[in-house]
């Protein structure tokens, strides 16, 4: 029970946190390095409003909207980069390093505690486990579920779906697609933001926190092809993988064998997992 | 050799070399013991600049994690370099011996790891750009939490106190510097050989240069292994002259600080890299004392604005800035440094054996096939190509005349049906790769002008003619040997003046006369042509006409896809129509273009 | 709305396709672009909707310049474009591919007068994704999307190509259907002769990206001026 449940928490966390990538990589096929450092502004941001006061989940909403915000600002400057996906990999890892930069300007490097909703044990089905992490299982499939009912049911979500399917003909029919790009980057560092924001309480605080989560959700948003499901499922897969490996060996094989293992499968279905078999 | 190795220090040679000497010289006086070792650190960041842009600027594999290979070679020279004693504890004990051993070790692991990263990235159909970047930048992770975890290695305050005769400051300094100066120029003689053309090639356009022939994966392999023992090497010398080593070194900070001196200093120059590693290093130095998060924060930014302003860096941008003050004369669009070469008619090369004879079959296609997921394009088709025509395919959009053509080219694309090809020897299109069916005879022009931008003219003529073959990483070949009729079309155009112009300034129809001469350079036996006049004046395309009619009368047989009747008309013995995917009408151009069935599909009016 | 084109040149990348194109199409008018494949009139008109920069030349509509505005600027003045490739949003359902003009003028599916009533086929499939609808059926959805916004000036490129005769006579019927409801301007691209002089009152030949020569359908010698400068 307690191998399921260290399983689900992983693969929850690992989904948030992959789910701004997946908007952005999914949606515009834009490579975003940043997202490390967007993920750590959510965090110190949260951080420095439930400091002065402010409510937990308010705090951290109000992360997540700062650095929405700063995407919206920042994505008509990356614009000319599109057509050079190299150098967007380059010029998004370099952003990633100012931004970490300025928050150990402000915060300081040493680790700071997030107190107040980590502690406090749930027990469920004989055994105790951070009620945190159980929430989080929760507020990640809330998120997957709402995501997926914005990109299928609103207005917003059809214009961005056809904007991915067909951006030229989408110009043609009178769509701004600009401002459908700028929208769904800013949702994707917002994302990236909340996910910072949401794992704050598990760790204390420090600038870097974001760099561990890149490489998994990365390979886990390439596995998961453009469906937020195939996302959940590359999830689920690699989260498995990785926490029966760690049980037997050590962490730092588990993590070795996580990246062979992606890689292998994107070998072999680079589509996604769930889209099919290579061409 | 003497020749070979002096010309890769440039036009004035004498010069160059004193200049270096003297700079070198008089870093040494009077700078203190702080500044002679920031100096020497700084040469062997100097070589690790340039493995990274030997692997990134000049072949375009974006390598985030290169501080690893640099790390693994440290590491190597301190594991031999120090003793573990009873109760696990590490003392140094460097010696020449141990650190050969250590060196050996380090170059051991890091070509493996390098190989084993390499298989990973770049085999497969098509080479992602975000694979290797993202597997180097997981190597960093991994490797930093292996080296925080294991004990031998110091777990987490490393090793240190291992160097080597560390009271011979000035002697390091200069043995350093030269080692920078022979990398350097070993590194320019690489650049600017043929091999050194295949690299810039494959970061222009990898699929191109596959189509030319070259096992682009491989040549890919080979530069990142070469690039990662490269960079362990300078790793390892860096342990036996510093004595220390600690997971950091291995961590992506530092492999972001090794891309920004690239970046910044000019990806694709080598001397930027190595200017740029120098000064940052040094400049780094003194500021990261006083503000320590700062420095970062400017690097991080300087390479922001580096990559999204200037993406071609400052070296070269300075430089050009000033070649463009100092020398007037120099034409627009050539590149600095290029030696001249010389176009040679070659009678030998081309695909040997005997010519087929005219009206023999070249190539038998029967009944094929071919879908893109459910979308059917070719639905049967049926046509045979004879020996020194020149067939026309036409046909409405969407009626698989590319399609066709694509399949022609590169015998691995799914197709069902049968195509034969006689060149003369009896071969099945199906599995011949792109490169193979280059070798057996087969010449393709593309639809739309897709060459290497970063190339001349000679340079393009230069890979097109070697058939694929690898070439060495020293020669430099002043003769490009290509066939009659490339040659001919290389002096019809224009571009036979043109050879050291970069091919990114030449207009649209010396760009599809270079396309075509890169076709036919090979002489092949079959030529395949996609829309050869298409965006051509009039008097371009009776040009090409020209030239096709010659090519025809000497041997060669031309299949080509074309819109322009009047072109056709002109130079066409046999017109093919397809249409929905397969052969309608085949039969010579006066009777087909006339024949009222062409008319119904081409304008929907029944006669 | 009036549809002007003057002094047009654009290409690709450092092709030249187009070259001094001048068209003009007066409000309430069918005008048919002809010319083979190859012969630039799809470059012609991605570059008249603002898709492809305009290298030399204006265009304007209804009297405004719109020569170098965003694509999006100049659909919404109320213009329905049927490309000829790549003409629908595969991932989408038809019902979807509808939806994606912008609100306003856009007729709802509920309405009697939408388009869509006149392919029950495409009735039919509302719910199905687009990318599997058979060639025919794409088309078809190209026009109905290009007319559901209720468009002052449509423009067709190839909307012919493909379809069986039968068929091809619906869609000739729909677009004179469309034309009594209000006035609506016309620009046809065709390589299908019969069907652009049934609808057009005027022809341009577009020949290795220049206009060879503009005429009205109403001469009877026009068939023939254009048969031969196709030159097959």
């Amino acid at each position: 029970m307690l191998t399921v449940l260290n399983v689900l928490s992983a693969a929850s966390i690992l989904f948030v946190v992959a789910l701004g990538l997946e908007v952005v990589l999914g949606i515009m096929g834009v490579i975003n390095m940043a997202h490390p450092g967007l993920m750590a502004v959510g965090a110190y941001a949260s951080l420095e409003a439930s400091r002065r006061g402010v409510g937990t989940v308010l705090a951290m909403l109000l992360g997540a909207l700062a650095v929405a915000v700063a995407g919206a600002l920042l994505e008509p400057l990356l614009r000319r980069l599109y057509s050079r996906p190299l150098d967007t990999i380059l010029a998004t890892w370099g952003l990633s390093l100012v931004i970490t930069q300025l928050i150990i300007l402000a915060f300081g490097q040493a680790p700071v505690p997030f107190d107040g909703p980590g502690d406090g044990l749930t027990t469920i089905a004989g055994t105790a486990f951070s009620s945190y992490r159980l929430a989080l299982i929760g507020v990640a499939v809330v998120l997957g579920l709402a995501l997926q009912a914005l990109v299928r049911f609103t207005r917003a979500g059809l214009l961005a779906r056809a904007v991915m399917a067909n951006e030229d003909l989408s110009r043609s029919v009178g769509v701004n697609t600009s401002r459908v790009r700028t929208t769904t980057f800013a949702l994707g560092a917002g994302l990236a933001g909340l996910s910072g924001a949401l794992i704050a309480p598990l760790a204390p605080l420090e600038p870097y926190l974001g760099v561990g989560y890149l490489i998994p959700a990365f390979l886990v948003v390439l596995l998961a092809g453009r469906s937020i499901g195939g996302l959940a499922v590359a999830v689920v897969v690699l989260s498995t993988t990785q926490t029966l490996v760690a049980l037997h060996t050590s962490s730092i094989v588990a993590g070795i064998v996580l990246v062979v293992v992606a890689m292998l499968l994107l070998r072999l279905r680079p589509q996604g997992l769930l889209r099919g078999a290579a061409a | 050799m003497t020749g070979r190795v002096l010309s890769g220090l440039g036009r004035r040679p004498a010069l160059t070399i004193t200049a270096v000497i003297a700079i070198v010289v008089a870093l040494t006086a009077g700078n203190g013991y702080y500044t002679l070792q920031l100096l020497s650190v700084a040469c062997l960041y100097g070589v690790l600049a340039i493995s990274l842009d030997l692997c990134w600027g000049y072949t375009g594999i974006l390598s985030l994690g290169h501080a690893v290979f640099f790390g693994i070679g440290d590491y190597g020279v301190a594991y031999f370099g120090t003793r573990i004693g009873r109760g696990g504890s590490i003392t140094p004990d460097p010696s020449v011996g141990s650190m050969l051993l250590g060196l050996l070790a380090g170059l051991l692991v890091a070509g493996a790891v390098a190989v084993l990263v390499g298989l990973l990235a770049f085999s497969g159909p098509s080479s992602d750009p975000l694979f290797p970047s993202v597997v180097t930048l997981a190597l960093t992770v991994i490797g930093y939490t292996v080296a925080l975890g294991m004990t031998r290695l110091g777990k987490d305050s490393g090793l240190f106190g291992y160097q080597l005769w560390p009271d011979r400051s000035v002697a390091w300094y200069v043995a350093l510097a030269a080692l920078l100066l022979v990398v350097l120029l070993g590194a320019r003689i690489l650049v600017r050989s043929d091999f050194g053309l295949l690299m810039k090639a494959i970061r222009d356009n990898e699929l191109r240069c596959r189509f030319l022939g070259y096992p682009t994966s491989r040549v890919k392999l080979a530069v990142f292994v070469g690039s990662a023992l490269l960079a362990a090497f300078a790793g390892g010398v860096y342990g036996a002259y510093q004595g220390v080593v600690s997971p950091p070194l291995l961590n992506f900070l530092f492999a972001t600080e090794i891309l920004i001196w690239v970046a910044v200093g000019g990806r694709g120059s080598l001397y930027g890299p190595v200017i740029g590693a120098v000064v940052l290093q040094v400049l780094g130095a003194r500021l990261n004392a006083e503000f320590p998060f700062a420095w970062l924060l400017v690097l991080g930014a300087l390479l922001v604005l580096v990559v999204t302003l200037l993406p071609d860096g400052l070296y070269p941008t300075v430089q050009s800035l000033i070649s463009r003050l100092i020398d007037r004369r120099r034409t627009t669009g050539s590149s600095p440094d290029r030696t001249e070469r010389e176009l040679v008619e070659a009678e030998v090369v081309g695909a040997g054996g005997p010519v087929q004879l005219p009206g023999t079959a070249v190539v038998e296609i029967a009944d094929v096939h071919r879908s893109f997921g459910a979308l059917q394009v070719l639905k049967g088709v049926d046509l045979t190509v004879l020996a020194g025509e020149i067939l026309c395919l036409v046909g409405p959009n969407g009626a698989g005349k590319t399609t066709l053509l694509g399949v022609l080219s590169d015998g691995t694309t799914a197709f069902s049906g049968q195509i034969v090809l006689r060149l003369p020897q009896q071969t099945n299109l199906a599995g011949q790769t792109p490169g193979r069916l280059t070798r057996l005879g087969v010449g393709r022009k593309f639809q739309a002008p897709n060459l290497f931008d970063g190339l001349t003219v000679g340079e393009t003529m230069c890979l097109a003619a070697r058939r694929g073959r690898l070439p060495l990483p020293w020669r430099r070949s002043r003769r490009i040997e290509i066939g009659p009729e490339a040659l001919r079309i290389l002096e019809a155009s224009g571009l036979a003046d043109r050879i050291d112009v970069r091919v990114s300034t030449l207009t649209h129809g010396l760009k599809q006369a270079l396309e075509l001469a890169a076709a036919v350079a090979l002489r092949p036996r079959l030529v395949l042509l996609d829309e050869p006049t298409a965006g051509l004046t009039v008097e371009e395309r009776a040009a090409v006409g020209a030239l096709l009619r010659e090519l025809a009368a000497g041997g060669m047989t031309v299949v080509l896809v074309e819109h322009d009747f009047a072109f056709v008309r002109g130079i066409a013995d046999r017109m093919a129509v397809l249409h929905d995917g397969r052969t309608k009408v085949v039969g010579p151009v006066a009777e087909v273009a006339d024949s009222p069935l062409v008319r119904e599909i081409y304008l929907g009016v029944a006669r | 709305m009036s549809l002007q084109v003057q002094n047009l040149s654009a290409g690709y990348g450092s092709a030249v396709v187009v070259r001094d194109v001048s068209l003009t199409v007066r409000s309430g008018e069918c005008h048919a672009l002809l010319g083979r494949n190859g012969m630039g009139k799809t470059t012609l008109v991605k570059a008249v909707l603002g898709l492809l920069p305009a290298r030399t030349g204006t265009v304007s509509v209804a009297g405004t310049d719109v020569t170098g505005r965003p694509p999006y600027r100049i659909v919404r003045r109320g213009v329905g474009y049927a490309p000829q490739e790549a003409a629908l949003f595969g991932d989408l359902t038809v019902a979807e591919n509808l939806r994606v003009h912008p609100g306003g003028r856009r007729i709802g599916l509920t309405d009697s007068e939408h388009p869509v009533h006149w392919f029950p086929v495409l009735e039919q499939r509302l719910t199905q994704r687009a990318g599997t609808l058979s060639g025919g059926e794409q088309k078809m959805l190209n026009l109905v999307r290009a007319l559901s916004c209720r468009p002052q000036v449509l423009v067709l490129d190839e909307i012919s190509e493909g379809l069986q005769p039968s068929a091809v006579d619906r869609v000739r019927e729909l677009i004179e259907l469309e034309r009594t409801r209000r006035p609506l301007t016309v620009l046809l691209v065709e390589q299908n002769l019969d069907f652009a002089l049934s609808l057009a009152g005027t022809v341009t030949v577009l020949s290795a990206g220049t206009a060879r020569f503009t005429a009205g359908t109403a001469d009877p010698a026009t068939r023939t001026r254009v048969l031969e400068s196709f030159a097959l």
